[in-house]
């Protein structure tokens, strides 16, 4: 099935399309959405959310971008808002954290490798470092920057899927790629 | 080039997206400088370590657990909006007992001396502005 008839048969309430949809984006959307949150327990709920999304507004999809650039936009809106909520709600987490003890100190999982259990913990501070970093980039380069870094998308991709120009995202991922280094050599000149 | 600028340039030598005089440039004055040489290592570790985790394959329970959520009514995550409310209720609770601690503090003043009237009451209206707050908040 091309990705017009797809979306339509999903728009008529056909399951096994949606199945077949989710079957062939769950990779792409699952990994976006892990470096936007970095937790794989959040990650998939929101993977969740955007198919859920993807599955009410298919009869938003019109056919004029490529059915994965319009998934894409999806899970990075969904992606921005948990954030957002994200950071509201750890407001209040910092508050009940102090008043009754973390729910962190009893495992829940952050995304760690397996395997070489000396190089990890540097891997995992490092990760960390990095990813506060990036964390860190005004909006639009932060978005960019993950898509072509971490989604290994093209340029051209990107533009489509933050609706900018092609120059524009060159420009956000150069400045991205600057302001990042600028943080990292903060972290290592304070030896972290 | 010097130094300072060289070592601006290194994410994109890393990457090797410079010209090649540029690169040329760059890969002498990391033959001599320690510095450089050191970022650049570090810069290449920490960017290796992003593409560390990924998920290759699909999980087959991915659609059995989305179709279980989709037929599920939306449910609020509870364990998301205890806390606020929980937060809400307490700050609230502060809030009246303040305003009974004010007013008995403010009607003990008031009958020792005539400056009743310039104690801000500590009523109800108080209490608006960070209601509001946390209605927003939500
Ligand atoms: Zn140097």
């Amino acid at each position: 099935m091309n990705e017009l008839a797809l979306i339509r048969a999903i728009q008529n309430g056909d399951e096994q399309a949606f199945k077949q949809l989710v079957d062939r984006y769950q990779l792409l959307v699952r990994n976006t959405c892990l470096n936007f949150v970095h937790d794989k327990h959040d990650a998939e709920d929101l993977a969740q959310e955007v198919f859920i999304e993807v599955f009410r507004s298919a009869s938003k999809f019109r056919g004029e971008s490529k059915l994965s650039t319009w998934i894409y936009r999806i899970t990075v809106n969904k992606s921005l808002n948990f954030q957002r909520d994200n950071k509201r709600r750890s407001f209040f987490q910092s508050i009940g954290d102090a008043l009754f003890g973390s729910e962190k100190m009893l495992g829940v999982s952050t995304v760690s490798a397996e395997g070489q259990p000396e190089q990890d913990l540097e891997n995992k501070e490092r990760k960390e470092q990095i990813y506060r970093a990036i964390e860190e980039l005004p909006e639009r380069q932060k978005i960019a920057f993950r898509l072509s870094k971490l989604d290994d998308l093209s340029y051209q991709e990107i533009a489509e899927i933050m609706q900018l120009s092609l120059s524009s995202v060159e420009s956000l991922i150069h400045r991205a790629k600057l302001n990042l280094q600028k943080k990292l050599y903060q972290c290592y000149k304070k030896g972290i | 080039m010097k130094h300072r600028a060289i070592k601006e340039k290194l994410m994109f030598y890393m990457e090797d997206s410079l010209l090649a005089k540029e690169k040329q440039e760059i890969a002498e004055h990391l033959s001599h400088c320690d510095e450089c040489q050191q970022l650049l290592e570090s810069l290449r570790k920490d960017l290796a370590l992003l593409n560390f985790e990924k998920y290759t394959e699909n999980d087959p329970y991915f659609y059995t657990r989305l179709k279980a959520r989709m037929e599920v009514p939306a449910q609020p995550a509870s364990r998301r909006l205890w806390q606020p409310a929980l937060f809400g209720a307490l700050l609230l609770l502060a809030i009246s007992l303040g305003t009974v601690v004010g007013k008995q503090f403010s009607v003990e003043q008031g009958s020792d001396d005539g400056l009743t009237s310039e104690l801000v009451p500590f009523d109800g209206l108080q209490e608006e502005p960070i209601e509001q707050f946390l209605l927003t908040f939500e």
